[in-house]
């Protein structure tokens, strides 16, 4: 049960850009325990997306994983072959869903079709055995009358059926891990909440271990064991969901948190009460990136890069407010 | 990750825990510094080098087109058949000791050269035995001979002697060559660039503003009107267009006038479904909405709001009519409905070339060349245009 | 579906009789008769007997009707050129050669222009894609009777490869068929380049790749029916410009088309034929969008359904 599912070590991925390097990951590591949902949170540009793509290795470029490891199963992906990517974990022990369902599925398939192919991939059994397993699916994901649907092109279906289509055809192959890509961003607020309730459902029937990546702390409240925060590619807090709710140690989890009064959040109010912008990183700053927009800004934060601070447990930190020669406390 | 104690062994400098300095800088992030949409437009279409290209080939052409007919010393409608099909690579042989060179037509006609290459004059022959295939002509007092059972002819001096040819020089008296007529190739395709671009213009501003009128009042007015006016033109596009300018010359004649209008008069579907499209959408923004709440008039809309958004799509369609324009003409002349003699296009001169294609290659080859760059200037031009005039285009 | 295509049928035929009526106005419009010309001075007798014979001196309504009655029965009046011979006829001569080069042609611009633009597309920037665009560029900008002459100068008279003119076998065929699908070929391959790297891009292909889906089949299985949407589109506008292309192909190669009928019709002030091939090929392109559009729709089926659910109202 406490076995880690997969371990990111020092994961490194940078943009080959006409302008320059842009250094979208600067070295993080984190860790999914089997049968455990982790979040991953953060405004835009800050790398949690470019993580989860780089673990199924869909990266295009200009991005490239520039250092790190990613073990996953006693192996690492970072050098497993295209090939070998395809076989064994790209939508078999690892699937993956995306934010936009409109646009996430092919206009000029059957959703059936969709469903079958990922099956047919990675099982070696029959067209219509996969076909009676893409039903199942369809009914696992709540899907009304699947025998119909099944014949449905995306078009004819609306986002949250989409959504459902999406996580069915991810779940098919029985992953092991299910990297969920801001799956209610795009969606009506009424239709998020009951993607999340199915996500948690489907968790607790499958035991399969999910990396939720929003923007969203609402989002991740409902349903994660922990949740890390990711800001300018860097990994500023960690820890369970209950630690970052109610002891939140870094001033940037503190903001979102002010952003977020209440766990049912609108669309307008997400991040926007922490002011100014998180730095270009092309040229990232030498101290804290959050330093500029930092209420506690002291000197060395501007000097250098801090150090992960140890709180409890499984509760850490990269703030300076941490160390013990730090005068300020709260 | 550093436990407490590795930490307490940095020597961290005294002030490092005091608020941040008031005197600190920040790395500020760059900010692009902000630009109308004209500049915008312009930077963009700076950096696009074939576009670039494009323009100066057009420009070039156009200076060319007007300047050219003023400073040769030929009008595109001389004839001179004593100078018929002249191609623009000379043989010249060297006759005596002299610096005389003649150039031997392979129609046995012969011309007195300066060794660059520029003819002088016309020497008639003074005896052809057509039975032995041998032709005597007198240059500068000397005879010589032309056995023309050969090819390429050999020439023998009066001693009997065969002179070798000489050299190959680029004809500098016509440098495109002269057409079966005995008129300079060269003029009569500089003359043919005013007439293909001339039709070109003309025909693009004809479609521009039929279609800018039609569209514009389909896409403001809408309703049913719009509905109406659409449907005929879809009519009209399900129809082969060229067949219809082909009717047009037929009834009103042909000639360069009727070629502009006619093909302006045709092609302007295109340009009134991007004018009312972009009527359309444009009708429904916001920052119209705000002029019509300050009180902004219907014209006042019109030309200060609408027209300079929808300038774009405009642009481009119009820009690639010109080509467009010039090929529809070419294709004219082909069917022998293109600008009358002597007035030349490069439709009529390809056209008239063809029928000699095996023996005057050259007399193709410099129209369609000319064709071939203009059109392949204005579509970069085009392509440039739509590239940076709408950056949602862009890829 | 079936309401749709006869909803579109019977819009098709309004259509055509729009395009009669307006064609018969304008070729009644040209100023005097069609025996008035002076090349070929008549005498007043013979002109009027001429008149009388083709009935041109019935009021302009009474010809219309007849005109209309005629299409009806597949008559589309006699030649003035071709003494004797039906403007049918000369069509029913003419369509076996134009149908069989425009099918070629046709055949040429997919089974070309359609991998070109793939292949440049997954080349993208590469030397390859470099090679295409620059062939495809210099493909729109060379004029389709220059091409033509250029090719049967090379292939037919230096390299005697191909038959100089005549339609005897299909060997006859390809020279003509190439020079007039050339530009065509170079517009389908940018176009396809175009929207195949838009597809590419596409988050299903995203999601594709993330189910385990090897490279090659995300190109011909996924992104590939996506990216020959646009390319559908416009194959019915294609068709227009491979027809109108065949006048100048099938004189230059001596095709007995109906284009070389046409084109010697315009010069013989010919007003029957001219209105004949006209109205004929207006038909036929009416006839390809619509093959195109139901085919469009089984392509897209985004599209498809609108049809349908709008023909069942």
């Amino acid at each position: 049960m406490t076995r880690d599912i997969i371990k990111v070590k020092n994961l490194k991925i940078s943009f080959f850009t006409h302008l320059g390097e842009v250094q979208a990951v600067r070295g993080i590591n984190f860790h999914i325990k089997n049968g455990e949902v982790l979040g991953i949170v953060g405004e835009s540009g800050s790398g949690k997306s470019v993580t989860a793509l780089s673990i199924l290795k869909l990266l295009q470029y200009p991005g490239v994983i520039k250092n790190g490891e990613i073990v996953f199963g006693g192996e690492d992906l970072v050098k497993k072959s295209e090939n070998e990517m395809n076989k064994k974990i790209r939508g078999n022990k690892i699937s993956m869903i995306f934010q936009d369902p409109m646009t996430s599925l092919n206009p000029v398939f059957k959703i059936g079709d969709q469903i079958t192919e990922a099956i047919l991939i990675h099982n070696k059994i029959s067209r219509k055995n996969a076909r009676k397993k893409a039903l199942e699916m369809l009914e696992l994901v709540s899907i009304a009358s699947p025998e119909i649907r099944v014949n449905n092109y995306p078009h004819e279906l609306s986002g949250g059926m989409r959504q459902r289509v999406m996580i069915a055809m991810a779940l098919s192959c029985q992953p092991d891990l299910l990297i969920a890509d801001e799956p209610t961003t795009a969606l009506d607020v009424t239709i998020q909440a009951q993607i999340i309730l199915l996500l948690k459902e489907l968790q607790r029937k499958t035991n399969v271990s999910i990396l939720l990546i929003t923007h969203d702390l609402g989002v991740v409240a409902d349903i994660c064991d922990r949740i890390i925060v990711m800001y300018s590619g860097l990994l500023m807090e960690e820890g369970s969901t209950r630690d970052i709710f109610y002891n939140p140690l870094h001033p940037y989890t503190k903001g979102l948190l002010k952003a977020v009064p209440t766990p049912e959040i609108s669309k307008e109010n997400r991040l926007l009460t922490i002011p100014g912008k998180p730095p270009e990183l092309l040229n990232p700053p030498t101290g804290c990136p959050f330093a500029k927009r930092c209420p506690y800004v002291m000197n060395i934060c501007t000097r250098q890069l801090p150090p992960k601070f140890r709180e409890s447990e499984h509760h850490y930190t990269m703030c300076w407010l941490l160390h013990p020669s730090c005068p300020i406390k709260d | 990750m550093l436990n407490d104690r590795q930490l307490n062994q940095i020597d961290f400098p005294s002030d490092s825990w005091d608020e941040l300095d008031k005197d600190f800088q920040f790395v500020e992030d760059e900010d692009l510094p902000t630009m109308t949409y004209w500049q915008d437009v312009w930077r963009r279409f700076k950096q696009n080098k074939l576009s670039i290209m494009g323009v100066i080939i057009i420009f070039l052409i156009t200076i060319i087109a007007i300047f050219g007919p003023l400073i040769s010393p030929y009008t595109y409608s001389h004839q001179d058949l004593n100078y018929t099909a002249i191609p623009p690579l000379l043989n010249l042989w060297k006759i005596g000791n002299e610096d005389t060179y003649i150039y031997i037509h392979k129609s046995l006609r012969i011309y007195t050269s300066t060794v660059k290459g520029r003819l002088i004059e016309y020497i008639p022959l003074q005896k052809n035995d057509l039975i032995n295939k041998k032709a005597i002509v007198v240059v500068n007092g000397e005879e010589i001979t032309i056995d023309y059972n050969f090819k390429p002819f050999k020439v023998f001096t009066h001693t009997g002697k065969e002179i070798s040819i000489f050299k190959k020089v680029y004809n500098k008296s016509f440098i495109f060559g002269t057409d079966d007529l005995g008129r300079d190739l060269l003029i009569r395709v500089i003359y043919g660039a005013r007439i293909s671009l001339i039709i070109g213009f003309v025909s693009s501003l004809v479609n521009l503003t039929v279609g800018i009128l039609y569209g514009g009042i389909s896409g403001y007015l809408g309703g049913n009107i719009d509905n109406f006016l659409m449907r005929v033109v879809d009519i009209m596009r399900s129809i082969p267009r060229l067949l219809y300018v082909i009717i047009f010359m037929v009834i009103f004649g042909s000639g360069m006038k009727t070629v502009a209008l006619t093909i302006g008069l045709v092609y302007w579907l295109n340009m009134a479904r991007i004018v009312r499209g972009q009527v359309l959408s444009l009708k429904e923004h916001e920052f119209i909405l705000a002029a019509k709440t300050i009180g902004a008039g219907t014209w006042r809309i019109l030309i200060r709001h609408l027209l300079p958004n929808a300038m774009g799509p405009i642009l481009v369609v119009a820009t690639m009519q010109i080509p467009n324009a010039i090929f529809t003409e070419a294709f004219l002349s082909f069917v022998g409905l293109g600008v009358s003699a002597p007035q030349a296009s490069w439709g009529t001169l390809c056209n008239d070339a063809l029928a000699g294609i095996g023996t005057n290659p050259y007399q193709l080859f410099f129209p369609a060349m000319a064709i071939s760059i203009t059109v392949l200037a204005f579509n970069f031009l085009g392509d440039g245009l739509r590239d940076s005039l709408d950056p949602r285009l862009r890829k | 579906m079936l309401n749709y295509v006869i909803k579109r049928i019977i819009s098709m035929i309004i259509t055509l009789l729009i395009i009669v009526t307006i064609t018969f106005i304008l070729m009644h419009l040209v100023p005097g008769g069609p025996f008035t010309d002076s090349e070929r001075a008549l005498s007043p007798a013979v002109e009027q007997a001429l008149m009388e014979k083709y009935k041109l001196n019935d009021p302009i309504w009474k010809q219309y009707l007849e005109y209309i009655k005629g299409i009806i029965r597949f008559d589309l009046g006699p030649s003035y050129a071709y003494t004797g011979r039906n403007v049918t006829d000369l069509i029913k001569n003419g369509f076996p050669v134009t149908a069989k080069l425009a099918v070629i042609s046709f055949v040429l611009i997919l089974i070309i222009g359609v991998p070109l633009g793939v292949t440049s597309a997954l080349q993208h920037n590469k030397f390859m894609d470099r090679l295409i665009m620059v062939f495809s560029t210099l493909g729109v900008t060379i004029p389709k009777f220059v091409i033509a002459t250029l090719l049967l100068f090379l292939f037919a008279y230096k390299l005697k490869w191909f038959p100089i003119f005549g339609a005897e076998s299909l060997k006859s065929y390809i020279l003509p068929a190439i020079a007039n699908a050339l530009a065509s070929i170079a517009y389908i391959t940018r176009l396809n380049r175009s929207s195949m790297l838009e597809v590419l891009e596409q988050d299903y292909i995203r999601t594709a790749r993330a189910k385990g889906v090897k490279g090659y089949k995300i190109v011909y299985k996924h992104a590939l029916k996506n990216a020959t949407i646009p390319t559908v589109t416009v194959l019915g506008t294609q068709m227009v410009t491979l027809l109108s292309g065949s006048f100048i192909i099938e004189k230059i190669f001596a095709l007995p088309g109906i284009g070389r009928y046409f084109v010697q019709s315009v010069s013989n002030r010919d007003y029957p034929t001219i209105m004949g091939v006209t109205i004929f090929f207006s038909f036929m392109l009416l006839l390809m969008t619509l093959i195109v559009d139901i085919a469009y729709g089984y392509l897209d089926p985004r599209v498809r359904i609108q049809k349908t659910s709008k023909g069942d109202k």
